[in-house]
């Protein structure tokens, strides 16, 4: 058999030339693997799944119920023997794969193989990334139920919300304003062809340049073998441990679809006028977080009619910034770099503080997705997202600076400082969260007391007669739109909540009179409605 | 090549020649420049009729006046909703447009999807907005402005005036004022809620008096 092939095709001369290849060999150096190994599980599992779909939104009947057709297709994929469980491979193997190329993507990051040479190869690793992301998405719209319709409404929001063009791009993609009878028939193509094509090329593109631009190695080979490759060769060695990683990896992902079925459609029904109250995948939640926290101000008018809004801001805007610094990164830092051996994380403080910096942000912006459940202001949501990356990547490179300061001998222990690192940012994360959740905690009983329908808040404690009817004219003068009080009202103008113990009776006076900064001047109010609305604001202490 | 050429000039035949002489590598880059551009100019021609054509359906025709409101969904889903089916001071009613004579049910596009909520009396509105109620029952569209997620939620917050119902997208948590022309409270959307204007009839239906006063939907 073997025989047969060699004649025909020289196999090993191919052996000889290309097999005897030297890789490297480090743990990290099997998140990209990973990543590989979670998409040829699912172009596989998708090969399935695409014999049995249906791109339609045309409503069939199922069960006395009216249901779209594709809706009712992934009903008869859930009925085939082992049919659930390999919709759930499919979808674990994404949530898997975004999470292995993100941590390859950090592993570059943290040991500077970004660099000249591989400038190429970064590129193409965080163009895979955001195809990567962009193809999950489309899949989500396929399911067609209430959580899918939801999710892609707010995807075609996001494109529809660029400037000038972006009406037509989020048409042409979505099959016009979502969601219309041409929309799973465009989304489909996109998820089954033409995202995975262009990851396939970009995937063989990414191996070709390794290859050819040799990998990094971890920093001992310069010890035993200076200026040479130190590894296993590519086969069969390097081959064998990919196939057992694959197959590991196989293995855990089939348990873990069989047991933990992934989005049950029936959980979520089919979509109906309303909007279920769901959250994004947890790659997304970031983005939510942010769209979440820009004010409904922030609108800007460009010229030639185009005009950017807060949708804008938090869904494109945020996203492509760090999109753009992680484009522009290998370009600006050109500094001396070892070619051929990684960098140790240690030996260059700022630029891992600057990562943990950014892991912190995707978990502050996170952390803002949940703002609905947790006692937190959007003014200490505001300082968590922006403060705390700042404060963890300043802590973070100043105690590595330290820990590794002087001549190798008198540091201290590596692993010592490495724990140190982390155990000083988890401190400085936790101090952070339990800052701001002890802050907002006393408001949240006065809110409770008010709810029980008491005059007021014990925050906001409303003295009956004029100041009451000071309440009222805050309500009905519009006050309320711009100020809260309590914790109602509009966040355009300053917190009033404790306004009576900050400014005097006159101040306030004033300030309602002739305006002030931004604020109106509320002139057509009578003598006596001013003192009652002084008599209110007067006693919120 | 381009040498070659460079240093056989001269020697050959004169500044005439040499005038009138364009060189090969010229003419194909010209050549290819002028053929990717056609190729480019056509591609932009086609791409501009990548956006589907839109045909409005009659179900999908925008709510026009004179159209009565039917129930979008629950047990009563498409009767005709009256005044007395918007609970006061609660959370809103979904509804649908229907043309009266044709009895059709304009619920082919989202952005006709309509929601109702009823004052306890006429004064909570603000001035702007009560011309556009019907006994006390203001309309607005329930496609938020931010990312075109439905107004679902209804929720409650207690205000030094006492408690204050707001309408509340679930998606990105905007909140809207149903008093006031759903102006923002608070969140991202970039503008308030379309007004849809109602009247009603003697039996207490409720009709739609005008298109909706602003752009329906999230576009920007």
């Amino acid at each position: 058999m073997y025989q047969w092939f060699e004649e025909r095709l020289a196999l090993s001369r191919l052996q000889r030339k290309y097999g005897r290849k030297a890789f490297p060999v480090h743990h990290s150096y099997y998140l990209g693997e990973l990543a590989l190994a979670a998409f040829v599980t699912l172009v596989l599992t998708g090969v399935f799944l695409s014999f049995n779909y249906q791109p339609s939104s045309t409503l069939v009947r199922v069960a006395q119920q009216d249901v779209p057709t594709a809706y009712a297709s992934i009903l008869f994929i859930d009925s085939l023997p082992f049919g659930p469980v390999i919709r759930s491979i499919h979808h674990w193997s994404a949530d898997v794969m975004i999470a292995a190329a993100f941590l390859h993507l950090l592993r570059i990051l943290l040991t500077g193989a970004y660099k000249k040479p591989r400038e190429i190869n970064w590129l193409v690793g965080l163009a895979l990334l955001g195809l990567s992301l962009v193809a999950v998405f489309t899949g989500y719209a396929l399911l067609d139920d209430a959580f899918a319709v939801t999710a892609t409404k707010i995807g075609y929001g996001i494109a529809e919300s660029m400037p000038w063009a972006g009406a037509w791009i989020a048409q042409v993609f979505f099959g016009g304003v979502y969601p219309t009878a041409d929309s799973l028939p465009r989304l489909y193509p996109i998820h089954v062809l033409w995202f995975p094509l262009m990851i396939m090329g970009l995937i063989g593109l990414h191996l070709l340049v390794m290859v050819k631009q040799k990998h990094t190695q971890p920093p001992y080979a310069e010890q035993i073998a200076p200026r040479r490759i130190l590894g296993v060769p590519l086969a069969p060695y390097q081959l064998l441990s990919s196939a057992v990683l694959y197959f590991l990896y196989l293995g855990t992902v089939s348990i873990i679809a069989g047991a933990l079925i992934a989005h049950p459609v029936q959980a979520f029904g089919p979509p109906g006028v309303t909007t279920p109250s769901v959250k994004p995948e947890w790659y997304f939640l970031w983005v939510y977080g942010v769209l979440q926290l820009i004010p409904s101000t922030w609108v800007i008018r460009l010229p030639w009619g185009g005009s950017v809004g807060p949708e804008f801001i938090g869904g494109v805007l945020a996203p492509v910034f760090l999109a753009i610094v992680a484009v522009a990164l290998p370009f600006v830092d050109t500094r001396r770099n070892t070619l051929r051996y990684m960098e140790l994380p240690s030996e260059h403080p700022w630029r891992t503080g600057c990562t943990v910096g950014l892991l912190t942000f995707f978990l502050a912006g996170t952390l803002a997705g949940y703002r609905d459940d947790l006692p937190l202001s959007t003014a200490w949501l505001w300082a968590l997202v922006i403060g705390a990356p700042v404060l963890v990547t300043v802590v973070a490179a100043l105690v590595l600076r330290r820990a590794y300061a002087g001549p190798p001998d008198r540091r201290p222990a590596n692993r010592l400082a490495t724990a140190f690192t982390a155990g000083a940012v988890a401190v400085v994360v936790l101090a952070v969260v339990g800052l701001a959740y002890l802050w907002a905690r006393p408001a949240a009983p006065a809110a409770t007391t008010a709810a029980t329908g008491s005059t007021g808040s014990t925050a906001a404690p409303v003295a009956p007669g004029a100041a009451a009817a000071g309440a009222a004219l805050f309500q009905s003068q519009g006050c309320a739109g711009c100020h809260t009080i309590g914790s109602a009202g509009g966040t355009v103008g300053p917190n009033l909540s404790h306004i009576g113990g900050t400014l005097t009776r006159e101040q306030l006076r004033t300030m309602i009179t002739k305006g002030n900064d931004g604020m109106p001047a509320f002139s057509t109010l009578t003598p006596t409605q001013i003192n009652a609305l002084l008599d209110y604001l007067g006693s919120l202490k | 090549m381009a040498d070659d050429q460079t240093v056989s000039k001269p020697a050959a035949a004169g500044p005439r020649r040499a005038r009138a002489r364009v060189n090969r590598r010229q003419v194909l880059g010209s050549t290819v420049g002028v053929g990717l551009g056609v190729a480019g100019l056509s591609a932009l021609a086609a791409a501009v009729r990548l956006v589907p054509r839109i045909v409005v359906a009659p179900d999908q025709e925008p709510p026009a006046q004179g159209d009565l409101l039917v129930f979008a969904q629950g047990a009563r889903s498409g009767q005709v909703l009256t005044v007395s089916d918007v609970p006061p001071d609660a959370a809103q009613v979904f509804a649908w447009p229907m043309d009266p004579s044709g009895k059709v049910v304009k619920k082919g596009d989202i952005h006709n999807l309509t929601l109702l909520v009823r004052a306890r009396d006429a004064s909570w509105y603000t001035a702007d907005e009560r011309p556009h109620t019907a006994q006390n029952v203001a309309a607005y569209s329930a496609v938020c402005p931010h990312l075109c997620c439905t107004v679902s939620d209804w929720r409650t917050e207690p205000t030094a005036g006492g408690a204050h119902g707001l309408l509340l997208c679930p998606c990105h948590l905007s909140r809207f004022d149903p008093w006031a022309g759903a102006r923002v409270l608070g969140g991202p959307s970039p503008r308030p809620l379309p007004v849809l204007p109602l009247t009603s009839d003697p039996q207490g239906r409720l009709i739609v008096a005008g298109a909706f006063l602003t752009q329906v939907g999230c576009a920007t």
